[in-house]
Formats: C-alpha cells, sequence, structure tokens
C-alpha cells in the first residue's frame, strides 16, 4: 500500500517536474530562431528579404536565392534560411493554434500584422497586391 | 345506355373522400401563404455579434502568445540596443 502510494507520488512529481512535449519544442524553436535572427535582420537591412501578408518571409528579389550567407559557423543558402525559417514559424503557428483555439491561418495573419509593426522604416513588406513595398512608403 | 342514365341520375353529391381532399387542399394553401409571412430576421443580430467576440478574444490570445514567444528571440538584440544607447 505505501509502496504504490510512493509510485504515485513519483509519477505525479515527474509529470509536473518535467517539461511538456509543447515545452520542449517551443524551447527549440526560440533557439533556432535566436540563431537565425541576426542574420535575417542583416539581409533585411540590406533589403534582400522580407515579410508576407501571410506571416512567412521571403526574398525580395529572386536573384538573390543562392547567395551564401553563414549561419551556425557554416555557409547556407538564403534559400535554405528562409525555408528553414518558414518551416519553424509554421511549427510555431501549429503550436500557439493548439494552445489558443485558433487556426494555424489564423496564427499566422496575426504574426503577419505582428512583423508589419515590428518592421524597421526600410524594411520591405509585401503588400496583398502582391509588390514589395518599404514600411515608410506604405506609411506615407 | 341504360346504366349510364341510371348513374348520372343517382348522383348523391361529393363523396367524402371528395371533401377530405378539398379539406386538405384547403389546409396546405393556408399553410403555404403563411410560411410566406414569417420571417425570422431578429434571430441574425444575436448570430452575427457573437462570432466576432469570440475571434477578438482568440486574436489577443494569439497576440500575447506571439508577444511572448518573441519577446525571449528578441531579448538578447534589445538588450545590446539598449546598451548601445536605445533603439533607433
Amino acid at each position: 500500500m505505501r509502496a504504490e502510494a510512493i509510485l504515485v507520488c513519483a509519477v505525479f512529481g515527474l509529470a509536473f517536474a518535467l517539461p511538456s512535449a509543447r515545452d520542449r519544442a517551443e524551447a527549440e524553436l526560440k533557439v533556432r530562431f535566436r540563431q537565425r535572427r541576426p542574420v535575417i535582420q542583416r539581409l533585411k537591412d540590406a533589403g534582400k528579404l522580407g515579410e508576407t501578408a501571410v506571416g512567412t518571409l521571403s526574398v525580395v528579389e529572386l536573384s538573390c536565392l543562392d547567395e551564401s550567407v553563414r549561419l551556425r559557423g557554416k555557409p547556407h543558402s538564403i534559400r535554405d534560411l528562409v525555408d528553414e525559417e518558414n518551416r519553424d514559424r509554421t511549427r510555431l503557428y501549429e503550436l500557439i493554434a493548439q494552445t489558443t483555439g485558433a487556426t494555424a491561418g489564423g496564427v499566422a495573419t496575426q504574426a503577419a500584422l505582428r512583423n508589419y509593426r515590428e518592421a524597421a522604416p526600410d524594411h520591405y513588406l509585401l503588400t496583398r497586391s502582391g509588390t514589395w513595398r518599404t514600411k515608410r512608403a506604405l506609411q506615407e | 345506355m341504360i346504366r349510364f342514365s341510371r348513374c348520372s341520375t343517382s348522383w348523391r353529391g361529393p363523396t367524402l373522400g371528395a371533401v377530405f381532399l378539398l379539406v386538405l387542399s384547403l389546409l396546405g394553401a393556408g399553410t403555404g401563404c403563411n410560411t410566406h409571412h414569417v420571417k425570422v430576421e431578429p434571430t441574425h443580430h444575436t448570430v452575427e455579434f457573437k462570432p466576432i467576440y469570440l475571434t477578438i478574444d482568440v486574436n489577443l490570445r494569439v497576440q500575447k502568445e506571439l508577444d511572448r514567444f518573441f519577446e525571449d528571440v528578441e531579448q538578447p538584440e534589445k538588450e545590446k540596443s539598449k546598451g548601445k544607447g536605445g533603439k533607433s
């Protein structure tokens, strides 16, 4: 009887002590986002990357897709960087959708609004009509 | 010929079945007229507003979650810019 009680306590203790699968997934995503962020910011400052209205990152000019950038000490193409970022964003939107009761698409739209709000004046944003404009130009 | 004349002379008004059918058709016509008049417009108001409030509530929660997540991601950068003398 006592052994059973100890076992039940241990199981409950572990359940509360161990981070949930969601927390672990979120922590992993944070690490990857943090690693990519300086590179992405530099490319945004250079006018090569911009934010879309559906919460994804995209290249402003297709010609720079195969340019090389250093990420985690290794050379990567901008194409790979953008793909990796958008994969993680999709995963994040799904995670947030699970906890808030929204759809992943709805989370993506809200993320796009946040990206537009947080963008620097000279960063490029893709309008719904499909043209790239800087935030400054959109505000004028 | 004889039968025909007998039939025509022995007609004693509408049968019970015919009366029943007539009543039914009148009732049907009446019901049809009534359905044209009944419109449930007022219910539209209550149905329309609820989802809007729910959507706003969900969007606020989504925005909070996004802010909470990206706060950690953007933290080192913001601290760095504070150290340099504030955000541009």
